[in-house]
C-alpha cells in the first residue's frame, strides 16, 4: 500500500467531469438515462475514496499535532473556498448564464467538500490506528465497506427501498461511535499539547459543520444531496468525522488532570532509568549520589535540600540547594539526624511534618522559613555514609507516596553504587594484573636465559614463581677463560616484596663478583649489603660456587641455602653437601664470618652440580601431602646423570611437575644444573 | 596454624600447632608484639605439633631476634620435629637461636640464664 494510487484519482476525476458535463450540457444529459449519471458519480466517489486512502496512508507525520495542524489548515482553506464560491454565486445575475455558472460553482463546492471530508476521514483513521489492535482494524474495514456500499444510495432513476438505507445509516453511526472510543493517542500527548489539540480539533469540527451547511445549500437538481439517507456516502463520513472529533475533544478535556499525573510518573520512571544508566557510564560514587539528590529534589517538588557524603572518612562532601549551610548546621544541631540514624539502624527516613522554632529549639532570634522536612540516611553495606535532606516551605509537604519514592530512589542508587564499585574494582584488578605481567617480564629479564657455550661446563636452568613474581635468583659470571662463578639465592617469603629484594641481590652479586674477592670476603660483604638494604625479618639464603678448571677444583660457600647436590663421576654416586653457613641478613658481619665456612672439592669430567631452591625440595604432592624432598631429587639426578645438562634439567623438571601437580602451597622453585665437560 | 598460650615460671609458652607459613606468620608476629607490649620478654616456643615451617615463618623469629637482645629477653624453642629442625639448621638459625630438646631443659636453661 505504499503506492499513491494516482490512477484512482484519474478515474474519479474523469467520472466527476463526466457528471458535470452531463448535468450542465442538457442535450447530452437528456440523452442518457439518469442511473448512468449517478453511476458515474458513485464511481467518482469510489475513485476518490481509494485514492485518499492510499495517499494519506503513505504520508508520514512527525506527531499528532502535526497531523491535526495539516487537517486544520486544509480545512480552513477548503471552507473559505466554499464561502467564496457561495459569495460569487450571489454575484451572478444573468439567468441563463447564471444557471450554468452557479451549477459549475456548486460542482466545485461539492468537490471541495468531498475531497476535504475524505482527507480528514483518513487522517482520523491514522489517529484511530494509534497502537492499533486487530478489533479496530476489523471495525474500520466494516465502516469503510459500509460507506463505499452506501454510495449506491446515490443512484437515481429507480425507487430505492428506504428501510435498508436507514439501517445502513444507523449502523454507520453506531460504528462511528464505537470507533470514536479509540483515542489512545490522547494518553501520549503531554499537557501543553492537550490545549493545542483541543484547539485544532475544534477548528476541524467547525469546518466540517460549515462544509455540511454548504453541502445543504448546493443546488444541483439532478443530484440528491440534501437528505442523509439518499446521500449516505458523504453523510456517513461527516458523521464519522464529527463524532470522532467531538469525542476526542471531550476526552482531551477530561484527560487534562490525568495527563499531569502521567507526566510526573513519566519523570519518575525516567529518573530510575537515568540512575540505572550510570552503571553503564561507570560514573563515580559521588556522581551517583549527586544524581540521586537531584532526582529526589525534583520528584518530590522540594523547595530546598542538601546532600551530605562522607565516604571513606575523607573530607565530607556537601551540596546545598536553596538552603544556607548555616541553616543545615542548625537543623543538624537541634535535631541530630546522624545520632538517630546511627542508633536506629533500621530507620530509613525521618519526617518532620511541622518545623517550628520550638522543635528546632531556637531561642527566639533564629528563624527558618521551611516548615516541613524529610531526611533520608544513605547507608552502604550497613554503614551510614551520608544523608539527603529535603525541605518545603509549607507544612506537611511530603505524603507517604513521596516518602516511599525517595526510599526506592535511594535503594536504586545503592544498587548502582555497588555495581559501579564492583566494576571499578574489577578494572583495577585487571590493571594490577597487567602491572604484574610487566613486573614478571622485567624479573625474568634478571635471570640469565642462556649460558655461553664453552669447553669446560654446560649449564641449564629453570625457574618458576608461585605468584607472578618471586624471590628466587640464580646467575653466573665468567671470571676468566677457565674460571666461572655460579650463584643461587632465595629471598624469604614470596611475591612482590621478595621480587624487589631478588633484584637487589642481583645487584649485590654482580657488583661484588667483579672485585675478584676471596670467597670469605665476598660472603662477608654480601651479608653486610643484605643487612644494610633489607628490612628486618627478611633474609636471603645464598650459595656461591666458584669453578677453577686450571686448578681442577671447586670452591663453594653455602649461606643458609639448600645443601648442594653433587654427583661425582669417579665414584658414580651423588650426595648432599651439608656444611656450615648462615643465611644473609640475620647476623652482624663480625659474627657472621665465624659461622660462614668455605669448602673445596676436586672437579672431574662428568661431575654434576645441582643448585636448587627449597621450592623444589619442599614441593608437595597434592594427594599425600608428602614433599618432593632430597631423596627424590637425588634419585632423579642419578637416573639422568649421563644426559647433558639440558636433558637433566628437563628430566628433573618433568618429574617435579608430575609430583607436585595441584599443589596449592607452591613456593618459587628454581634449579640450575652445571655439568663438567 | 593454632597458637596456644600459657605461663610457666614467669615465661610465656607459645605452643604452635600446624603449619607456619606466610599466612600464619602475621598472626604470630602480632602475638609476639602483644607480649612485648605487656613487657613479656621471656618467650618459649613449643614446636611439638608444628609440622612445617616456611622461610616466611623463619622470618618472624629473625625479625624479633634483635628486639629480644635489646630488651635482654629470652627466646627459646623446644620439642622441634626433625623436619622443622632441618629447616632451622639449613638456614643456619640453629646457631642464632636457642633450641632445646624438651621443656625441662629449656626451663633449666632459662632459670640458669636469669640467675
Amino acid at each position: 500500500m505504499e503506492e499513491r494510487n494516482t490512477h484512482w484519482l484519474v478515474i474519479g476525476l474523469i467520472a466527476y467531469l463526466l457528471v458535470i458535463g452531463w448535468h450542465t450540457l442538457e442535450p447530452i444529459g437528456r440523452a442518457l438515462p439518469l442511473f448512468v449519471c449517478s453511476g458515474l458519480l458513485v464511481l467518482s466517489y469510489a475513485g476518490h475514496f481509494l485514492y485518499f486512502r492510499a495517499m494519506v496512508n503513505v504520508r508520514r507525520f512527525r506527531s499528532v499535532d502535526h497531523l491535526l495542524t495539516v487537517a486544520t489548515i486544509t480545512g480552513i482553506l477548503a471552507f473559505s473556498s466554499t464561502l467564496m464560491a457561495d459569495f460569487s454565486k450571489r454575484l451572478v445575475s444573468n439567468p441563463w448564464q447564471g444557471e450554468l455558472l452557479s451549477q459549475l460553482i456548486d460542482f466545485m463546492r461539492l468537490y471541495v467538500v468531498l475531497v476535504y471530508l475524505l482527507f480528514v476521514l483518513f487522517l482520523f483513521k491514522k489517529l484511530l490506528f494509534y497502537q492499533k489492535k486487530r478489533s479496530v482494524i476489523l471495525l474500520w474495514r466494516l465502516f469503510a465497506l459500509l460507506t463505499i456500499t452506501a454510495s449506491i444510495a446515490s443512484f437515481q432513476g429507480f425507487s430505492m427501498p428506504r428501510l435498508p438505507l436507514q439501517l445502513a445509516w444507523a449502523t454507520g453511526i453506531t460504528l462511528s461511535m464505537i470507533l470514536a472510543t479509540r483515542i489512545k493517542w490522547i494518553a501520549f500527548q503531554d499537557r501543553a499539547n492537550h490545549w493545542l489539540s483541543i484547539g485544532l480539533l475544534s477548528v476541524i469540527v467547525l469546518v466540517v459543520i460549515g462544509l455540511w451547511q454548504q453541502l445543504e445549500r448546493i443546488d444541483l437538481p439532478l443530484i440528491l444531496l440534501e437528505h442523509p439517507v439518499r446521500n449516505l456516502f458523504l453523510y456517513l463520513i461527516i458523521g464519522m468525522v464529527l463524532i470522532y472529533g467531538v469525542f476526542s475533544i471531550l476526552a482531551l478535556f477530561f484527560n487534562l488532570p490525568i495527563s499531569s499525573v502521567m507526566e510526573d510518573k513519566d519523570s519518575e520512571i525516567k529518573s530510575y532509568q537515568e540512575l540505572h544508566d550510570m552503571i553503564l557510564n561507570r560514573d563515580s560514587p559521588e556522581d551517583v549520589f549527586k544524581k540521586l539528590f537531584s532526582v529526589c529534589m525534583s520528584n518530590t517538588f522540594s523547595d530546598a535540600g542538601w546532600l551530605e557524603l562522607r565516604e571513606n572518612r575523607r573530607k565530607p562532601m556537601q551540596i546545598a540547594e536553596g538552603v544556607e549551610v548555616d541553616d543545615i548546621e542548625l537543623l543538624e544541631r537541634s535535631l541530630s539526624f546522624d545520632a538517630r540514624f546511627e542508633k536506629q539502624t533500621a530507620s530509613d527516613h525521618i519526617y518532620f511534618p511541622m518545623l517550628s522554632p520550638k522543635t528546632l529549639s531556637l531561642n527566639g532570634n533564629g528563624s527558618i522559613r521551611y516548615q516541613s522536612m524529610l531526611v533520608y540516611p544513605i547507608r552502604v553495606e550497613g554503614e551510614l555514609v551520608g544523608k539527603i535532606g529535603l525541605l518545603k516551605e509549607f507544612e506537611d509537604g511530603f505524603d507517604d507516596y513521596m516518602i516511599g519514592m525517595g526510599k526506592s530512589y535511594i535503594q536504586q542508587s545503592k544498587v548502582v553504587y555497588e555495581n559501579v564499585s564492583l566494576l571499578k574494582s574489577k578494572i583495577e584488578a585487571e590493571l594490577d594484573m597487567e602491572q604484574m605481567r610487566v613486573a614478571r617480564k622485567v624479573q625474568r629479564g634478571l635471570l640469565p636465559d642462556s649460558f655461553p657455550k664453552n669447553d669446560y661446563v654446560s649449564v641449564s636452568a629453570f625457574s618458576e614463581s608461585a605468584l607472578e613474581v618471586g624471590g628466587d635468583y640464580y646467575d653466573f659470571f665468567r671470571l676468566g677463560e677457565d674460571r666461572f662463578a655460579f650463584v643461587i639465592g632465595d629471598v624469604s617469603g614470596k611475591g612482590t616484596s621478595a621480587a624487589f629484594h631478588m633484584a637487589q641481590l642481583k645487584g649485590i652479586f654482580q657488583s661484588l663478583i667483579q672485585l675478584e674477592l676471596e670467597p670469605a670476603e665476598f660472603m662477608k660483604l654480601a651479608n653486610q649489603s643484605v643487612n644494610n638494604c633489607v628490612k628486618q625479618g627478611l633474609f636471603i639464603t645464598f650459595t656461591l660456587v666458584l669453578l677453577d678448571f686450571e686448578l681442577g677444583k671447586m670452591v663453594y660457600s653455602r649461606a643458609g641455602h639448600c645443601p648442594l647436590l653433587i654427583y661425582s663421576a669417579t665414584q658414580d654416586s651423588a650426595r648432599y653437601l651439608e656444611d656450615d653457613g648462615i643465611a644473609l641478613g640475620i647476623m652482624e658481619s663480625e659474627q657472621f664470618v665465624h659461622h660462614q665456612m668455605i669448602y673445596e672439592l676436586p672437579l672431574e669430567t662428568g661431575d654434576i652440580i645441582a643448585l636448587y631452591t627449597d621450592g623444589i625440595s619442599e614441593g608437595r604432592n597434592a594427594k599425600t601431602g608428602e614433599p618432593f624432598d632430597y631423596d627424590r631429587l637425588l634419585k632423579t639426578l642419578m637416573k639422568s646423570r649421563f644426559l647433558d645438562a639440558n636433558a637433566i634439567r628437563d628430566r628433573i623438571y618433568s618429574e617435579f611437575k608430575a609430583f607436585t601437580v595441584g599443589d596449592l602451597h607452591r613456593d618459587d622453585a628454581s634449579l640450575m644444573i652445571i655439568k663438567v665437560q | 596454624m593454632e597458637i596456644r598460650e600459657c605461663m610457666e615460671d614467669g615465661c610465656a609458652v607459645l605452643k604452635l600447632a600446624g603449619e607456619l607459613d606466610a599466612s600464619s606468620a602475621l598472626p604470630l608476629n602480632e602475638k609476639i608484639k602483644q607480649l612485648f607490649d605487656d613487657e613479656q620478654y621471656l618467650i618459649l616456643f613449643d614446636f611439638e605439633e608444628l609440622t612445617y615451617i616456611s622461610s616466611a615463618g623463619l622470618g618472624v623469629f629473625i625479625s624479633v631476634l634483635k628486639d629480644f637482645k635489646e630488651k635482654d629477653g629470652f627466646l627459646g624453642f623446644y620439642n622441634m620435629s626433625g623436619v622443622v629442625h632441618d629447616v632451622f639448621k639449613i638456614v643456619g638459625l640453629d646457631k642464632v637461636l636457642s633450641i632445646y630438646e624438651d621443656k625441662s631443659t629449656a626451663l633449666d636453661h632459662l632459670n640458669a640464664w636469669s640467675a
